[in-house]
């Protein structure tokens, strides 16, 4: 690189070093600059020729140049070594060095299929075996760290359904599928040996449980049941007080919610469960009533941003979006550290800024409501903002499809009746709808009698049409209650593909209003075209962005010359950048290829949000089951309107729910509450 | 028990000078030139004087510097022959050499503080380094479910 090239990159790296700084080293070591700066020994001359009035602060920015030009040469080292083998991506090169540091190339020499985690299997077996014949091993088929990257490969695979663990039965046909091998073949069976020992898959009974998801799902079980454990008991006469009413009034509560207000206030950890009407809210809101008059403050959160306003709305008290509380616990944590050393002019900034953010302490009641939702690594994340002596109650209905990330939570703890508060009563019977009705016949496997479709009528109606029909029965039923302008109306729909597809669906209403208004539009990456006043949805969780994958909003910008969309999402506004996907967005804006349009969404992608209207087209797949049709049909407030095939309907209700398909390692079994507490309850 | 430098170098250094200065008494009064060894710029020669004079080695020149006594019976005849005698900028330069040698002490104890000091800033970067390693690994377990694999494997 030229010398100043390099100096204007040390330059542009280091907080510190302006271009005067960067020409000084320029002058002093001229063509060998960047052998000085590969020299952590040249330290002390590097800071000499940088600043002689302030040797101090001169150390530190020689210190910060050494370090940024090797991430720099280790960078370079990298996109070298993939490029070499066929592997092209710039941002793909920079993540695996911020992964595996300034010596990411030598590390994916020593072994390739560490890259398991970031690429698809085909393409790291590819690169593998190519590195493993230039190395000249005899057999890289057989080759150790094959056998167990093809282990983690299904590890991986396993995650993408939302699997924690694997069945010891399942695993010989993943691993020879993955292998190119039949499951009788000894290389089958050296695979799994070598996984074993290497710790690609724990053995738990029988059950084979994914590493990283194993620890989440420890940390998780052991935290919950040191909270179980420690957070006080409430005192018998603050109990009694509560059961004569003296402190909160309970005549608004039916009996059912009245006890399960007692059941959650006796255990630190609890659930509170039941399907649609059943007054999950309102008993919520009774516990924080009662909660708050014995002296302790809650905390609310749900996962979507409708969620939580619907929640706010109801209880009366602030509820975030998960990921506005997590970004709010890691401020908090954040802005605590530096408190220990901030001036005191600073000190009295960040205490002022404190009081803003979320906290937590021994006597926070944490609600978590759409629990069901809720994937393993976000409850792992909160957890670890959570005092021991805090609580936490889950509020949700186990009958929804469990969440799209890995991991089931919220399933496995409502199995413990100690901690699990049903409430099985149905008293928002909003007649004018017959929603919770239906769900309800839903949640028992049965389909009852339908009206026929008839224009913006609240309630469940069903309009009969084969499968390639579908689009435009959809397109009409939309036109008639009302479009997509108002927020109101979404389409829940079983696949991303095929003619009642997310794609072809969001393309059709795409282009029809675009077309009807002559909106600017912006090019995504996915096929999907972008203009003002599209619905939109992320499809990852960014904590950096605090987006969720599922969180819904609208297109309210495109800017065609920056290639920017801007977009509202739970209130926040966001931009996503579009166009070269090697050019990686600041840390501030989101990648426009995690934006997708949303006049249909995949009931797995929408279950966190709620529109007055649903229409939810139903047809032959393999992701329609009992869970998914509840939960589509739960999406709706106030309409639901299903169209398409009957016999489609008949067979996703005899299958099993989804989240007794999903394998899970997590296991609350023995870590019930103690006798006392339950018996109080 | 040795004798003292001192004891052994005034008597020495007296019979001398008195042999030099009955010398410089013996010339004409008018006319008198020094029989001190002196420089070009009219000090006293101290090292003619020790090493010619006295017959001691040159290394034990040092010693007119060092002890006053020497000097001041040095300085007694330097002055009463008009000779600049062994004076302050003489004994300045030792005072000095010893102070650079001192200084020089104090800069090779900077520079191996500053060497410290730029190991230490090192270190924290390559910690830093290591330290935002981790954070992404961590994130892609959040993300993703996976442990990154960079151990050997058995």
């Amino acid at each position: 690189m030229p010398g100043t090239l390099v100096r204007d990159y040390v330059a542009s790296r280091v907080q510190g070093i302006g271009p005067e700084r960067a020409r000084r080293l320029g002058e002093a070591f001229g063509d060998s600059l960047p052998s000085v700066l590969s020299d952590e020994s040249k330290v002390p001359a590097i800071a000499a020729a940088l600043d002689r009035d302030r040797p101090l602060l001169a150390l530190r920015l020689a210190a910060m140049a050494v370090s940024a030009w090797k991430e720099a040469a280790g960078e370079a080292a990298t996109i070298s070594w993939l490029s070499e083998r066929g592997v092209d991506g710039l941002a793909f090169a920079r993540r695996l060095c911020r992964i595996l540091g300034d010596d990411a190339a030598t590390r994916l020499s020593a072994n390739p299929y560490c890259l398991v985690p970031l690429l698809p299997w085909s393409k790291v077996d590819r690169l593998g075996l190519a590195v493993l014949r230039e190395e000249g091993v005899p057999d890289p088929r057989r080759d150790l760290r094959r056998l167990v990257g093809s282990i983690d490969a299904v590890a991986k695979a396993g995650i993408s359904r939302g699997d924690t663990a694997i069945s010891l039965s399942d695993l010989p046909g993943e691993v020879a599928r993955l292998l190119g091998a039949r499951e009788a073949d000894a290389i089958v069976g050296e695979a799994i040996a070598a996984g074993l020992r290497n710790g690609a898959l724990v053995d738990a009974d029988g059950t084979l449980r994914f590493p990283g998801c194993a620890t989440m799902e420890e940390d998780v079980v052991a935290k919950l049941a040191v909270i179980q454990r420690l957070a006080e008991p409430l005192p018998r006469s603050v109990l009694k007080d509560l059961q004569k009413g003296s402190l909160i009034d309970f005549a608004g509560l039916h009996p059912e919610q009245a006890a399960a207000v007692f059941k959650v206030l006796a255990n630190p950890v609890s659930c509170l469960l039941g399907g649609a009407g059943v007054g999950k809210t309102h008993t919520t809101r009774a516990v924080c009533r009662a909660w708050e008059a014995t002296g302790g403050s809650t905390l609310l959160a749900a996962l979507s941003g409708k969620a939580a306003l619907r929640l706010s709305r109801a209880s009366g008290r602030l509820a975030r979006t998960l990921a506005r509380l997590l970004g709010e616990l890691d401020e908090t944590r954040r802005l605590e550290d530096e408190l220990q050393d901030a001036e005191p002019e600073r000190a009295g900034r960040i205490r002022t800024k404190l009081a803003a953010l979320a906290s937590i302490d021994d006597r926070t009641l944490i609600v978590i409501d759409e629990a069901s939702m809720v994937d393993l690594s976000t409850l792992y994340r909160l957890l670890r903002h959570v005092p021991d002596r805090a609580r936490i109650l889950f509020v949700g209905d186990p009958a929804q499809l469990p969440p799209i990330s890995f991991g089931l939570v919220y399933h496995r703890l409502v199995m413990d009746d100690a901690i699990a508060a049903r409430l099985r009563v149905v008293h928002r019977q909003t007649e004018a709808s017959g929603i919770p009705a239906v769900a309800a016949a839903v949640r028992d496997r049965r389909w009852p009698p339908l009206p026929e479709y008839a224009g913006a009528v609240d309630g469940v109606s069903f309009v009969e049409s084969p499968l390639d029909g579908i689009p435009d029965v959809v397109a009409k039923v939309a036109a008639d209650l009302g479009g997509f302008d108002a927020g109101e109306l979404v389409v829940v729909t079983a696949t991303n593909d095929g003619p009642a597809g997310v794609g072809p669906l969001n393309r059709m209403f795409q282009r029809s209003r675009q077309q009807a208004r002559r909106l600017p539009v912006i090019k995504g990456h996915l096929g999907e075209w972008f203009s003002p006043g599209d619905p939109c949805i992320h499809l990852r969780n960014d904590y950096k962005l605090g987006l969720f994958n599922g969180s819904m909003g609208k297109v309210v910008e495109v800017d065609e010359v920056e290639r920017v969309v801007v977009a509202e999402i739970d209130g926040r506004t966001f931009r996503f950048l579009s166009g070269d996907l090697e050019r990686r967005p600041p840390a501030e804006m989101g990648a426009l290829i995690d934006l997708a349009l949303a006049y249909a969404v995949t009931c797995h992608k929408c279950q966190g949000s709620q529109a007055a209207r649903v229409i939810v087209p139903v047809y032959r797949s393999m992701v329609l089951d009992p869970s998914w049709l509840y939960t589509a049909v739960t999406r709706a407030e106030r309409q639901v309107v299903v169209v398409g095939e009957r016999s489609a309907l008949a067979t996703a209700l005899e299958r099993p729910w989804a989240s007794d398909r999903r394998r899970v390692g997590f296991d609350w079994v023995g870590m019930s509450p103690p006798a006392s507490q339950v018996a109080v309850a | 028990m040795p004798r003292s430098i001192l004891e052994t170098l005034v008597p020495l250094v007296g019979e001398r000078l008195e042999a030099l200065d009955a010398a410089w008494e013996a010339q004409p009064e008018e006319g008198r030139r020094p029989t001190l060894p002196m420089t070009d710029d009219g000090k006293v020669n101290v090292r003619a004087f020790a090493v010619e004079v006295c017959g001691l080695t040159q290394a034990q020149e040092q010693h007119f510097y060092k002890k006053p006594e020497l000097a001041a019976l040095v300085n007694s005849v330097a002055v009463r022959q008009g000779v600049k005698p062994i004076g302050a900028r003489a004994l300045t330069d030792v005072i000095d050499k010893a102070a650079k040698d001192r200084l020089g002490r104090a800069q090779s104890d900077r520079d191996d503080l500053a060497r410290a000091l730029a190991e230490r800033e090192a270190l924290i970067e390559r910690q830093r380094r290591t330290i935002a390693s981790l954070t992404e690994q961590i994130r892609l377990l959040g993300e993703t479910g996976m442990v990154l694999r960079t151990g050997d494997l058995a």
